[in-house]
């Protein structure tokens, strides 16, 4: 699944090794007050849906978190030693991180062994499912909160992600003339010949611009 | 009144004809079922001998029904239901596919056909169905609901012996023998009340019989007879288990008749089935496995 | 002959998985209400009146199809829930239905004759004599059949079956027949059948015991994984269990279909559409499972066949089967 870990993680784990707690306290208040704004539907379905105190615990890391979700809204702290919680998340950063950003199946993880998850299952479970209808940048936000480092690399992240997404809306638009034959009763083995060049070459090159995004922190 | 219900179990055959015998001359029940239900390799051998001890039977004033396999899986087994149906049997669906045979002259439908709401049972009960036992999840407030939609049609409870929890394709007992299905020595037959499965904590979990799971306990729901009368119930059935099936049959008559009370009942109960234990969740909406009743099992057989 | 399109059915248990796998190339989508009415019934899942409403339209701007399942069995005196749900389904525009139970067949075709059904894998037809049971009383057009037939018994069963069939391509099987397995209610109180859950999540517990990763269903120990070794489902016929001494998967061992290499008997088959299970799982999920199926059958179109995708990291207990596709499964 996730193989080596991208720069902007290492980044992140460096921060978060390096960084004083209270200095830590600071970018994850940032964080927790960006959330409301940047993704309201998701802390709404959160607090209405997956109450609960839920903790995460970095193997690779000394600290660990803790997400409080309630009529408060959405807060990430630091957890203190011996905090309580409704279920605790643990494994790698780099999975957790994964989970928590939608790259990676909680299940996949779970049968990898990669990570575990104790305490109450139907939280952890609602949690999951909710967290996985949107797509949040957990590592964008935090290396957006501290260090000169994050706007050139912000910058050059979303000019490829344009374009990715843009490559990926023309490889839809193919596929849709496909199904709309396939459904309609025509014969589709004639479209897809017509069309399968055409997919292909778009497949190559949203390969082509995916792996740049994968390697864009060290190009820039 | 009380049935009989289908043998599960591989008893080998001069066992079951001695079963049967001693339950046409002895055993209170208006009605017995026979017939493969589990395996289609045990077929053969259940129906060599189904003649005769249905002729056994009927000379002994019961009615026989016939319950027909569970995952109907070949077009002899059709033919098969096609023949008992001719020689004038009542029969008893277990598979949709049945059902489908049946439909348009009157039958019953067993427990292994999905019929979890009065949806449904209307819609059988106007292709024909006279008598429906539901599946174990549809507790005691359901079959109510049930009788009261179709007062037409004969609500059967299973209120004695394991209850099916699961049918496969594939065969465990074979399994776990180390063997496969299509060579598998007919090694359910070891096991005259199923194989018992454990977890690997050491909880008894349920009971293999060949292609089937059933629970690790026994129904014994004598406190609910009254409920369930209450709530339309015609019919009580008890599953063939390795236990004295006359007294047991004779236990459920009196309970039934009102000459034995609720405790006395099932004390006698308890008495007849060894170290056995009892389920009952389903019958009361929870987990199937569940026992609360009054008969002071040692802990250690509740798990 | 030609062999014919084979359409691919995804999973989408969130809107967002639905969009995914829309994006990923699936031709049809399947999703359910937010209830007991569908058999993946899990905290946080599965779509409101609105959510469907604006996932059928995505869905058909792009060309594609939304299959609603209502794929559990209504319990005694509740039926009206069930009722509702078919018919939101087909006033918000759903291609078809997916149904398991007798009743609502008959309600569905009753109330909608103008409406798609489908027989869900719960009902668990695998033979001609009840498929023709649903075909001939309620008119279901297409039926999902059980994972218990080899791909012999699948093309001999669709020359004679009258409806279109799907068979399952990908995901997590249970070895017991579909809609006849009580086991999760028989330790929890909750099943498939009746509450569209097995192993509910709130009857699930981990933990870490000397290294051993124990799962436990309601009051049972399940399983205990050593320190490495891939895990599964908490679901009771995964269960590691002990019969006569011997501890094993009695039932099955926690691993995931995977018949991608088979596409092309199931083609040749005559197989009408593929579904892909895991509704209960991620976008991550239906993204990479959809698009692998995408290429090889874009592929096989093409070149007549397909370079081999691993999905086995993804799959249940990291280990790919052929199931009973392949004969010996029994």
């Amino acid at each position: 699944m996730t193989t080596g870990i991208p720069a902007p993680l290492h980044l992140m784990r460096a921060g978060l090794r390096m960084l004083p707690a209270p200095a830590l306290r600071l970018v994850l208040r940032r964080i927790s007050a960006s959330l409301p704004r940047n993704h309201p539907d998701l802390v709404r379905r959160l607090v209405r849906v997956a109450p609960g105190r839920y903790l995460f615990e970095p193997t690779d890391l000394t600290q660990r978190f803790l997400l409080c979700i309630g009529d408060g809204g959405v807060i990430l702290t630091l957890a203190a030693p011996g905090e309580a919680a409704d279920a605790a998340m643990r494994g790698k950063l780099a999975m957790l991180i994964d989970l928590l950003e939608g790259r990676l199946d909680s299940d996949t993880a779970l049968f990898a062994r990669d990570i575990i998850i104790v305490g109450d299952m139907n939280r952890a479970v609602a949690f999951r499912n909710i967290l996985d209808g949107e797509t949040i940048n957990l590592v964008g936000d935090f290396l957006a909160r501290f260090g000169p480092l994050a706007p050139p690399l912000g910058r050059a992240a979303a000019r490829l992600h344009r374009r990715v997404d843009a490559a990926r809306r023309r490889l839809v638009g193919v596929r849709d003339r496909v199904h709309r034959a396939a459904h309609h009763g025509h014969d589709p083995n004639e479209d897809l010949a017509r069309t399968g060049a055409q997919i292909d070459d778009l497949r190559h090159r949203v390969g082509q611009l995916e792996r740049r995004v994968r390697r864009a922190p060290e190009t820039t | 009144m009380l049935t009989l219900g289908p043998l599960m179990l591989n008893w080998e055959a001069a066992r079951r004809r001695d079963f049967y015998a001693r339950i046409a001359d002895e055993a209170p029940v208006g009605c017995v079922h026979l017939g493969e239900v589990v395996c289609s390799k045990r077929a053969p051998f259940t129906d060599r001998d189904l003649p005769a001890i249905a002729e056994r039977l009927r000379a002994g004033g019961k009615e026989v029904v016939i319950s027909t396999m569970a995952l109907v899986t070949s077009k002899a087994e059709m033919r098969a239901v096609e023949e008992m149906l001719e020689a004038g049997f009542l029969v008893e669906a277990n598979d949709v596919s049945c059902v489908h045979v049946l439909a348009g002259r009157p039958h019953a439908i067993g427990p292994l056909v999905n019929v979890f709401n009065e949806g449904t049972l209307a819609y059988l009960a106007r292709m024909g169905a006279i008598r429906v036992a539901p599946p174990p999840e549809v507790g005691i407030d359901g079959l109510g609901v049930f009788a009261r939609a179709e007062p037409g049609v004969e609500i059967e409870a299973t209120v004695f012996g394991r209850l099916t929890l699961s049918v496969a394709a594939r065969c465990y007992h074979a399994r776990a023998y180390g063997l496969h299905r299509d060579n598998c020595q007919f090694v359910c037959a070891r096991e005259a009340d199923g194989m018992p499965v454990e977890t690997l904590d050491g909880e008894a979990f349920v009971v293999v019989n060949g292609t089937q799971t059933m629970s690790h306990g026994y129904a014994a729901a004598i406190a609910d007879l009254p409920r369930l009368r209450e709530g339309g119930v015609r019919r009580f059935r008890l599953m063939p288990q390795d236990v004295d099936m006359v007294r047991i049959a004779r236990l459920f008559d009196d309970a039934l008749g009102g000459r034995t009370g609720t405790d006395e009942a099932m004390a006698q109960l308890r008495a007849a089935c060894g170290e056995v234990p009892f389920v009952e969740g389903y019958a009361h909406g929870r987990p199937g496995r569940e026992w609360r009743g009054q008969d002071r099992l040692p802990d250690r057989l509740l798990h | 002959m030609t062999p014919r399109y084979l359409e691919l059915v995804c999973p989408a248990g969130t809107p967002a998985a639905l969009r995914t796998a829309v994006e990923a190339g699936a031709d049809t989508v399947y999703c359910g209400f937010r209830d007991e009415t569908n058999a993946r019934n899990y905290p946080g899942l599965n779509f409101d009146r609105e959510e469907m409403a604006e996932g059928i339209r995505f869905a058909h701007a792009h060309g594609r199809h939304v299959l609603v399942a209502i794929n559990t069995f209504p319990r005694p005196g509740q039926v009206a829930l069930w009722h509702r749900a078919i018919d939101d389904a087909a006033a918000l525009g759903a291609n078809a239905v997916i149904l398991a139970d007798i009743g609502l067949l008959d309600y569905a075709s009753g109330h909608h004759p103008g409406l798609r059904l489908h027989l869900s894998v719960q009902a668990a037809a695998s033979n001609t004599l009840s498929l023709a049971f649903y075909r001939e009383r309620f008119g279901i057009r297409r039926a999902v059949l059980p994972r218990v037939l080899t791909v012999k018994e699948i093309g001999a069963l669709v020359e004679r079956m009258g409806v279109e069939a799907e068979v399952f391509a990908f995901g997590s099987l249970g070895t017991m027949t579909e809609g006849r397995c009580i086991l999760s209610s028989y330790l929890t109180g909750r099943s498939p059948s009746s509450d569209g859950v097995c192993a509910p999540a709130e009857h699930v517990s981990l933990s870490e015991e000397d290294g051993e990763m124990v799962m436990r269903l309601g009051p049972l120990t399940m399983n205990r994984f050593g320190r490495d070794e891939p895990a599964g489902y908490p679901t009771p016929c995964k269960a590691r269990l002990v019969a006569r001494g011997i501890p094993s998967y009695l039932f099955d061992e926690p691993v995931g279909l995977n018949m991608i290499e088979l596409l092309p008997e199931l083609k040749a088959a005559g197989v009408t559409a593929l579904k892909i299970e895991g509704r209960q799982r991620s976008r991550a999920y239906v993204a990479q499972v959809v698009r692998a199926f995408r290429a090889t059958l874009d592929a096989l179109d093409r070149d007549g066949r397909a370079p081999r995708i691993d999905l086995s990291a993804i799959a249940e207990g990291s280990k790919e089967t052929l199931g009973a596709y392949r004969k010996g499964w029994r």
